[in-house]
């Protein structure tokens, strides 16, 4: 693990490679991917020191299950979905605040009578939304409070702005499944935003 | 059935606002194209509930994007080498 760093992020990953174990090829993907895998476990976790702790893991586990890979994703797809999993497993320790259940999502989505909005949906204020100081704080404790399965595919897909179908494979899931777990996910964070921005 | 192709038939007459709003995903994520689209934008147009509606479910995407902010730590890449290092030997 000599090289310069200019050298070992510019090339492209040798897939090969690095499932044969190559240590150059292995800095290469630590070097290319950890920025964006540590944003991801961070967000996931929220907290930055416990975030770096659990990106080190992330890498040792996919060295050790190497041999795991069936090339059925992208290496990096392969490679989120064990940082996710550990993240997700880590804010469970962590979590001080019990998040919201499947049946609160239920109710804060719209009802609906004969296909319409039974109660008018509430426009937002766009000054309040401009004026408001904490807004990102307060959007940030929302979006804590959705359960993690929700939680996990708004940072993915809102936040990281990954595509649908890279989310799926990382949670694998099904992109159907995604779309509505995001839908349902936003939907719930406007209820819970809706008394602020109304 | 391909889904898209479902959600076309289910929107091809005038759709209603539970249908509207049960594709709102694949409208905001421009999945929905012709036709289709056409009838879900008219009612989203003509709706006073739909409109704002989708208005304030865009806000809501765009302040979940800017109220995360992680600063990387400038020595993330070394820190993790040297950790890998050290355990990659021991494995």
């Amino acid at each position: 693990m000599e090289h310069p760093k200019t050298n070992v992020t510019s090339s492209k990953l040798d897939i090969d490679a690095l499932l044969a174990g190559s240590p150059d090829e292995f800095e290469k993907l630590v070097r290319q991917e950890s920025a964006r895998l540590f944003r991801i476990i961070a967000r996931l976790i929220g907290n930055d020191i416990e975030a770096e702790s659990v990106l080190q893991e992330t890498y040792l586990q996919a060295f050790l299950r190497l041999h795991t890979f069936r090339r059925e994703s992208k290496f990096t797809t392969w490679l989120y979905a064990i940082g996710i999993n550990l993240a997700r497993a880590q804010k469970r320790k962590l979590s001080r605040t019990v998040p919201l259940d499947d049946q609160d999502i239920e109710r804060m989505q719209p009802a609906f009578s004969r296909g319409m909005y039974r109660d008018k949906p509430e426009s937002w204020d766009p000054q309040k939304i401009a004026l408001k100081n904490e807004r990102k704080k307060l959007v940030h404790e929302a979006i804590d409070l959705l359960p993690p399965d929700y939680r996990t595919v708004l940072l993915l897909r809102d936040i990281e702005e990954n595509n649908t179908d890279d989310v799926a494979l990382m949670l694998e899931i099904s992109s159907g499944a995604v779309r509505v777990r995001l839908h349902r996910a936003r939907q719930a964070l406007k209820k819970l935003l809706d008394p602020h921005f109304s | 059935m391909n889904p898209l192709v479902w959600i076309s038939n289910k929107l091809m007459r005038r759709p209603s606002c539970e249908e509207v709003n049960r594709f709102l995903v694949e409208y905001v994520e421009g999945l929905l194209e012709g036709e289709t689209r056409d009838k879900f934008e008219a009612h989203i147009k003509s709706c006073k509930c739909c409109g704002p509606y989708l208005d304030d479910y865009r806000t809501t995407i765009k302040m979940a994007k800017t109220s995360y902010d992680v600063e990387v730590p400038e020595a993330l890449i070394d820190h993790t080498l040297e950790f890998l290092r050290v355990r990659m030997n021991d494995a």
